[in-house]
């Protein structure tokens, strides 16, 4: 024994990490948490300057001779023109009351991933560039020249962040992190150092119209096949409208609603939707080729990289002549259109102040911005007894409900989707408190993260989220997650395939459509999914 | 009989020394969190840590025997198997319980036979093969979530050169193949 | 050890020291301390703190980026959570209201269930609302308690405020022979506690060690430092009170005069403050006024009514249908899709971008 190893010392050979400040601490990028970077053709494509072939991995990352310069300037500029940025800058206490509300720290244990941590990288920075203090006290101060390893830092943290606002909820000054990343990946934007998950759908959106890159004719195709779909499943075939000039009111959803599944179910749930109020209440509604994403990497790139795909909206909602837009299930979709669409591209002048056609409700909350979220209308829909709705259809879901961070903490749209929810199936459970609404949890793969090589980042970042419906799912039976979230419906379905096998994810009005009775509809015997409904499962083809 | 019978009453003081060295393989300010907060959906990793390592002491003590070993270790390696951790540093952690148990028995030598504790330290090494195996499956999973995405890109690059129609008619859900 | 820590306590040690002897030394010193530094400190703490406050009003709000932690206001039959997704400037005023003076969204962190696993259990949350309650409003109302110096009479408020403070009085008779204790003042020791317990958790919660600066450090023990020296003045050393009055009210009215017997210790006191007043504008401190102009606490969150004005907003390139009719023009039409111009027989050459 006495020339062996003790089993203690054995296992100690792997023992984390020497403690070392965080200032000096270097950062090692990793595999499975980093993202590639952006196509060269793609950041050409807008414009998005130092557009060249890069890996973070590379030794060199052909940055520009002045990229020190560049920064310092860039940072300059935005302390100008973002109060937000100055005040966060400078008021942080390191109270620590963000720490251990980041998804990503409590999934990835990373110290960095704290908020405050993920801030100070740019704080350091800031103190030794612009403050009195920083420049005398320097490292004392929390001070820290720019330097290549600073910048790498940057990159890789910057991208670990999907800007979900959690921490802003609980930090008692406010500071809202996902304003810091935003800031901090402006800057990284001046320098060509994107990710190709955000840069791709950028160019993609901004020459046609959507992310994936959809041209006019395949859009409609794709929708052609959700028409012959329904037609099977129900027996009716729904017609949609496209660039139809003087219809009433024109509907933008994200594009992934109507390339990826389960997405895809969520899409041809508005079909069917439309198609009833249509054929009930003579809906005049609209889908645009032209302003086909709701979605906006441009949200994860610039401010002015969001204006310029924002622009769209309007613009088509202008040339088509409608009186208001509905916007479909999605989340940082909404917290442009709710925060920002109106300041950069209004005003909507030329649109009415929405009313519902159907119930006469004034949508007061939107009469500037005079764009409706569907979970408001249909809510309102439901709440005046206008749909027949079959709540039996949904009786094999066991429904939660997953509150995407966008609509929750930058527009506050908690009750809407759960009134539908809650009218279309009848089981109905919330996950704990302390994890949804204000508080929810992010899916771990928002702001330009749910690629794939970055799938364990998404993983980790995702468990508390994924944790609370396991908790769900076993003591109250939940099989369904619902979602009004475009991301969440491509990112969850690998979070649950991964923690908890036996939960699929939906869009609200894919359960609202297998509630719906269309006029004139068959005998349904499946759902949207082409699964038995309820009582049917025996009645196999 | 007699080792069980100590390992039965010393179970709590066992299962949290085990607790503290895995929660510690995470950086200091990492681990005084995971180890810190009790509210199990504030903190998933500690709590799940905490209750898979309880459940799995258990499984040795042959209370639950009829619940899979793999069952029981896999939340905790799923956790592992996506962090910052080498296959040794996330599937390990089982060995961290041989130590505690030697000198568990190095100070009951006089009434426990050597053979209990060597049928302890197989049991041991064969839950640590378990974990090795769920490790692996985990990692596969990922493996394939991460090869999906990549089929999913082709997917959509046919449809996007209008080559759509070309696939049969009921379209492959490119995430499921 | 801890070097960040260790600096910071240095050097409020050094300035402990350094005053204390030089005050000792003679009345050039004590002019020093006593007069000209607490003016230069108070003008520094002026000016720095004013423009700092411009400085922020400089910059932009180009948007509403209210955060919002509850129900949105939409339709009439759903209730709304005012005060946490304000539509209203009043609800903003409620909020901000809250949040300064209640520190709301800190006590947000507070979890009430507890007490799980084998090991006794702290809230190491409520312990930071708590602890940062009893900091601030322990160090205001030493503050106002400290009006009785600048003032004369003193406002009834402030003995008001004095009274409640105090307990424990033995001080009967107390100005005519100088017998028994003074009232001890609840809110020096409160602040001395909660100091205390401030910087204890930066040293032994890992995580908020992990994230302390120095400059976290140094105004704790510069804080510690002022009220410590108060409390031994007043309990221990018994300085000459009538004596400390008349310098004060004598840097009030202009006239400033260095009366005889005050012990070194009172300059320390007096320096140590004009430290802080000094540091104040430049550091972190400056939170007091950062949270007024925090745009996720203080903006309504009635973006989709009212239009928010960006005063920055310029014009970008964008895409306009008309470029993209042009590029996809002809599959549009093939696919039966409506477009403004109709083609035009071109070869197909022309096939050019435009940006």
């Amino acid at each position: 024994m006495s020339d062996l190893l003790k089993p203690e010392e054995l296992y100690k050979t792997d023992s984390r990490p020497p403690r070392t400040d965080w200032m000096d601490t270097p950062v090692e990028i990793r595999r499975g948490i980093a993202c590639y970077a952006g196509n060269p053709k793609s950041l050409e494509y807008v414009g998005l300057p130092n557009a060249r072939k890069w890996s973070c991995f590379d030794e060199d990352w052909q940055l520009p001779e002045n990229w020190q310069e560049i920064i310092h300037e860039g940072f300059k500029e935005r302390l100008e023109k973002f109060r937000s940025f100055k005040v966060f800058m400078d008021i942080c206490v390191r109270c620590g009351a963000c720490a251990d509300k980041c998804h990503f720290f409590i999934g990835t244990g990373d110290p960095k991933n704290m908020p405050v941590l993920r801030a100070e990288l740019l704080r350091s920075i800031y103190r030794n560039d612009f403050t009195r203090a920083g420049k005398i006290l320097g490292k004392l101060g929390g001070a820290r020249p720019m330097t290549l390893e600073v910048l790498r830092e940057w990159w890789y943290y910057m991208f670990q962040c999907s800007e979900c606002r959690r921490c802003s909820v609980f930090c008692p000054y406010g500071i809202d992190t996902a304003e810091i990343t935003m800031m901090g990946r402006e800057l990284l934007n001046l320098l060509g150092l994107n990710i190709d998950w955000i840069a791709t759908p950028v160019a993609n959106c901004y020459r046609t119209g959507n992310h994936l890159g959809i041209q006019p004719h395949a859009f409609k195709d794709m929708l052609e096949f959700f028409q012959e779909d329904i037609e099977e499943i129900t027996g009716v075939l729904v017609e949609p409208q496209y660039n139809k000039v003087g219809a009433d009111i024109l509907f933008i959803t994200p594009s992934g609603d109507v390339f990826a599944d389960p997405g895809t179910y969520t899409c041809m749930g508005y079909m069917m939707l439309f198609h009833y109020l249509k054929e009930k209440y003579g809906f005049d509604i609209t889908w645009s080729t032209y302003a086909s994403e709701g979605g906006n990497f441009g949200f994860f790139t610039s401010h002015e990289m969001m204006k310029r795909l924002n622009a769209k909206m309007y613009a088509e909602a202008k040339r088509l002549g409608v009186k208001w837009i509905i916007g479909g299930e999605c989340g940082h979709m909404w917290r442009v259109i709710n925060q920002y669409m109106d300041t950069m591209n209004g005003p909507a002048d030329f649109l009415e102040e929405p009313v519902s056609p159907i119930t006469g409700t004034k949508f007061e909350n939107a009469k500037s911005t005079k764009m409706v979220h569907i979970t408001e209308f249909t809510a309102d829909l439901i709440k005046h007894g206008k749909l027949e709705l079959d709540k039996s259809r949904n009786d094999n879901l066991s429904v939660t409900f997953h509150d995407s961070c966008n609509p929750a903490r930058g527009m506050g749209l908690l009750d809407e989707p759960r009134y539908v929810i809650q009218n279309v199936c009848n089981k109905f459970h919330e996950m704990p408190a302390g994890t949804i609404r204000e508080q929810t949890f992010c899916c771990g793969s928002g702001s330009g993260l749910n690629a794939g090589e970055d799938m364990e980042l998404r993983m980790a970042g995702g468990l508390p989220r994924a944790n609370a419906v396991k908790s769900v799912h076993e003591s109250k039976g939940v099989n369904t997650l619902a979602t009004i979230c475009a991301i969440d419906r491509a990112a969850l379905p690998d979070l649950m395939s991964y923690w908890v096998p036996e939960v699929e994810v939906y869009g609200v009005h894919e359960m609202v459509a297998n509630a719906l009775i269309l006029q004139g509809e068959k005998d349904r015997d499946t759902d949207l999914r082409g699964e038995p409904l309820p009582g049917m499962e025996d009645s196999d083809e | 009989m007699e080792l069980t019978a100590l390992l039965e009453k010393k179970k709590e003081t066992i299962v949290n020394e085990w607790f503290e060295q895995v929660i510690q393989t995470y950086a200091p300010d990492t681990a005084m969190f995971y180890q810190g907060q009790k509210d199990a959906f504030a903190n998933p990793v500690g709590s799940t840590t905490r209750h898979a390592l309880t459940r799995l002491f258990n499984l040795l003590l042959k209370h639950n025997e009829n619940e899979s070993p793999a069952a029981i270790i896999d939340p905790l390696i799923r956790i592992r198997a996506v962090q910052n951790f080498t296959p040794t540093q996330a599937a390990g952690f089982v060995f961290f319980l041989k130590p505690i148990v030697r000198n568990l028995y190095k100070k009951n030598q006089k009434k426990i036979h050597f053979d209990e504790l060597l049928a302890l330290e197989s049991r041991i090494d064969m839950l640590a093969l378990t974990g090795f195996d769920v490790f692996m499956a985990c990692r596969e999973k990922i493996y394939s979530m991460k090869t999906n995405v990549e089929r999913d890109k082709i997917y959509k690059a046919f449809a996007r050169a209008g080559l759509i129609k070309e696939v049969p008619a009921d379209e492959p859900d490119p995430k499921f193949i | 050890m801890n070097l960040k820590y260790m600096y910071s306590l240095l050097a409020v040690i050094v300035l402990f020291l350094v005053s204390y002897i030089l005050a000792g030394t003679g009345m050039a010193f004590k002019v020093l301390f006593g007069i000209i530094l607490p003016y230069a400190a108070l003008l520094t703490f002026i000016i720095g703190f004013i423009s700092r406050i411009r400085n922020w009003a400089r910059s932009a709000v180009p948007f509403r980026i209210t955060t919002t932690c509850g129900q949105q206001k939409s339709l009439p039959w759903i209730k709304p959570n005012a005060i946490d997704n304000p539509f209203s400037k009043g609800a903003v005023v409620i909020r901000m209201f809250l949040e300064i003076v209640l520190f709301r969204s800190l006590f947000r962190n507070t979890r009430l269930k507890m007490k799980a696993g084998p090991k006794i259990t702290y809230n190491l949350e409520i312990f930071l609302w708590v602890g940062a309650l009893a900091f601030h409003y322990a160090f205001l109302t030493v503050l106002l308690r400290h009006l009785r110096f600048f003032t004369e009479p003193v406002p009834i408020l402030v003995q008001l405020l004095e009274t409640v403070d105090s307990f424990f009085r033995i001080e009967i008779l107390y100005d005519i022979n100088q017998f028994g204790l003074p009232g001890v003042y609840i809110s020096g020791l409160v602040l001395l506690a909660a100091v205390t317990y401030l910087f204890l958790r930066r040293v032994f919660i890992p995580n908020v060690k992990y994230i302390s600066l120095a400059a976290d450090f140094f105004p704790l023990f510069l804080i510690f430092g002022i009220a410590f020296t108060g409390i031994l003045m007043r309990y221990v050393t018994k300085i000459d009170v009538v004596a400390a009055k008349e310098l004060t009210m004598g840097l009030v009215s202009f006239h400033p005069t260095i009366p005889e017997g005050l012990a070194s210790i009172f300059y320390v006191h007096i320096f140590f403050v004009s430290i802080l007043l000094v540091y104040f504008p430049f550091s972190k401190l400056m939170h007091i006024g950062g949270i007024f102009f925090s745009p996720t606490r203080n903006m309504t969150a009635d973006t989709r009514a009212t239009r928010h004005i960006n005063p920055w907003n310029y014009p970008v390139h964008v895409h306009t249908y008309e470029e993209y009719e042009d590029e996809f023009r002809e599959k549009m039409v093939e696919a039966g899709l409506p477009v403004v111009k109709q083609p035009v027989e071109t070869p197909p050459e022309e096939t050019e971008k435009k940006e």
